[in-house]
């Protein structure tokens, strides 16, 4: 299931207990940045566990390094990845959590 | 009367029997041998001693003449005539023999008897055995002889010493007379020599007095010297205080002799505060610590190193030694201001930054959907497939050019980190060049991969900028080379400290008077330029970026139309 952060967040208590298996996050977005959702999500104690791959096009070190400092898992810059290659990943990632 | 006459008699031979018996027991006691003997020399009497050292019984001995005991019978006759004329001879030397016939050297001595009527009766004969004192003689004889013939040696001795001493003496007066003759030479000698040098002064001292002059003219001009080289301090003192840089200038102990304005200037301090101070002493001001830190308070040899003060102050830091005689006797610090210049560097690999990142976002949106319409290939014909396939591989370069441009803003704005971990050099590269492999065959070159036979050390890498040097290096080959072969080598080297990892290709080659700007940015060669439109020139400056941030060398050989190699060392 396919969840944006919009759709999410517009969401009741209740529908909020469906808990993600994957966040797929980019940094640089409108009205919020990935940054700042991450600090989000780590507030919250359901959510904060969610593994999160960050996808955007920016990708300098020091940003690496916030992004995992804040719990992101992976970082992948979307020029250098096929679509196939992303799903790949976010296969490998989900049967790692579901184990 | 006759009576009486008896009586006497009678009372006399008693008497004269006890004189008899008193005379023999007297003469058989006494030790002296004596005899008795008659006018014709035949004993009549002997005692006991005599017949000791006769050694005849007194019975053999009685009756005998006496010459027979005695060796010379004259000298008997002469006693015996001696004796009846003077009635005693004493201690006449001569021989006894004795019985078994042994001769003993005795002293005879005579005493005559007489009778009444005063006629010579005979004699009393006593014999002195001499023997032990002739014995005693004859040894003091030999002992006088022996010693007189030692004086006399040791008297002939004396005379050769004499000599001797006599030949040494003459030869020690003969040295004595050398010795004062050579004595007399050195002197005259000396004297020569004392005149000569006496001499020599005098030259010396008109010398002197003509070098006096002389220094006079001399001290004369260096005076103008000084006149001029207080002009040249003056001049030099005036560049140096009006000089754009910092200048520090230290002295052999390290301690403080010069700081100029400017740097009064950049490091806020007074001259009057540290001029004189050690260097060990300046690091305890805090706008100067950085620098000091830098150098170290040894003040070690340092060109162009930057050092950051506050929050965007930039100074670049120069350190030469002043060598004298190949000793040092001073040091002077360069500090010149590169803040601006940081400022500008930090402005334009920003805007390259952000300018790639903007360019990123659309070029991953094309990449995307291209890809996702080439997977599914449904619902275009083989033309439109081809297009399609064109203008990702179009984006795909453009993506590549963009992710250059970041990467070298990155190197220049100091941020390309490198986060080394130890890995496998060969597992890290293997997947680009097994792509590059396929590539060059498709392109119908032949591929080579050359790899040592013992296990690679692990090397301490960046495993992704690694895989970019492999790439860059592959990809030039292959873009450059239009038939032949390209070669793939890791190799060991230097008792197997040190990886090298090279790329070699029969190509176009560099022509040699660009050789030497291969590694600039943006460059890209005539001969390759005409070859191959695209590239972006950064490819070599990255991966030299990355060989040496990993402490390692970047090199290549290259001969135009022949070829090229590009190697990275590692150790």
């Amino acid at each position: 299931m396919k969840l944006t952060l919009q759709k999410w967040r517009r969401r009741s208590t209740k529908a909020r207990e469906v808990v993600p298996d994957l966040i797929l996050l980019d940094i640089i977005m409108p009205k919020m940045g990935g940054f700042e959702v991450m600090e989000e999500l780590n507030k919250d104690e359901k959510l904060s566990s969610v593994p999160i791959i960050v996808v955007s096009n920016s990708g300098q070190p020091v940003e690496i390094d916030r992004a995992q400092k804040l719990g992101a898992i992976d970082w992948l810059v979307k020029t250098e990845f096929d679509p196939q290659e992303v799903i790949e990943k976010v296969l490998t990632q989900i049967g790692e959590a579901e184990e | 009367m006759d009576e009486n006459k008896e009586e006497i008699t009678e009372e006399t031979s008693e008497e004269i029997e006890d004189l008899r018996r008193y005379i023999e027991e007297l003469t058989e006691f006494l030790p002296l041998a004596f005899c008795m003997v008659n006018p014709l020399n035949f004993i009549l009497d002997a005692n006991h001693s005599f017949q000791d050292i006769t050694e005849y019984g007194k019975m053999e001995l009685i009756g005998i003449s006496i010459d027979n005991l005695f060796d010379n019978k004259e000298k008997i006759d002469d006693l015996k005539k001696e004796t009846s004329e003077n009635d005693s001879v004493i201690e006449i030397e001569t021989t006894l023999i004795t019985k078994k016939g042994d001769k003993i050297p005795v002293k005879i001595s005579a005493l005559s008897r007489k009778d009444e009527d005063g006629n010579f009766s005979g004699y009393f004969l006593t014999v002195n055995d001499i023997s032990e004192s002739k014995r005693f003689t004859q040894e003091l004889e030999k002992q006088v002889k022996e010693r007189t013939q030692e004086l006399q040696r040791a008297k002939e001795k004396l005379e050769e010493s004499e000599a001797v001493l006599e030949i040494k003496v003459k030869a020690r007066t003969q040295e004595l007379a050398e010795l004062n003759q050579k004595l007399e030479g050195q002197v005259k000698g000396r004297t020569q020599e004392l005149e000569e040098k006496a001499e020599e002064l005098e030259t010396r001292a008109k010398d002197m007095e003509d070098s006096k002059t002389a220094l006079l003219n001399i001290l004369e001009d260096v005076d103008h010297s000084f006149k001029e080289m207080d002009k040249e301090r003056k001049k030099t003192s005036a560049i140096i205080n009006n000089f754009v840089d910092g200048l520090l200038l230290f002295d052999s102990l390290n301690r403080l002799s010069l700081i100029n304005p400017k740097a009064e200037e950049m490091f806020d301090v007074k001259a009057r505060d540290i001029v004189k101070r050690t260097s060990k002493e300046l690091i305890t001001f805090p706008t100067l610590k950085p620098m000091i830190k830098l150098v170290g308070t040894d003040l070690k040899e340092v060109f162009r190193k930057e050092v950051q003060f506050g929050e965007d102050t930039f100074f670049e830091v120069t350190n030469i030694p002043i060598k004298k005689g190949g000793k040092s006797i001073s040091t002077l610090i360069i500090v010149h201001d590169v803040t601006r210049e940081r400022r500008i560097e930090k402005i334009k690999s920003e805007f390259v930054s952000v300018a790639a990142h903007q360019l990123r976002t659309p070029l991953s949106g094309i990449k995307w959907t291209l890809r996702t319409i080439l997977d599914e290939k449904e619902g275009i014909s083989e033309e439109q497939f081809n297009f399609v396939e064109k203008a990702y591989e179009a984006n795909e370069r453009m993506v590549n050019l963009v992710n250059d441009l970041l990467n070298v803003s990155r190197i220049e704005e100091g941020r390309y980190m490198y986060k080394p971990k130890k890995a496998d050099l060969m597992e890290t590269i293997k997947p680009i060049i097994d792509s590059y492999e396929e590539k060059i065959k498709e392109k119908g070159l032949k591929f080579e991969k050359k790899e040592p036979k013992e296990q690679l050390p692990k090397l301490k890498i960046d495993t992704e900028k690694i895989g970019m040097i492999a790439h860059n290096f592959l990809d030039n080959a292959l873009k450059y080379t239009k038939e032949g072969k390209i070669t793939f080598a890791i190799e060991l080297l230097d008792k197997e400290d040190k990886v090298k990892l090279s790329v070699s290709d029969t190509g176009v080659g560099i022509p040699e008077d660009q050789q030497e700007r291969m590694f600039n940015k943006f460059f890209r060669a005539a001969n390759v330029m005409r070859m191959e439109t695209e590239g972006s020139g950064l490819g070599l400056f990255i991966s030299k970026n990355i060989i040496e941030a990993h402490g390692g060398n970047v090199g290549f050989t290259s001969k135009e139309g022949e070829g090229s190699t590009f190697s990275a060392l590692f150790q």
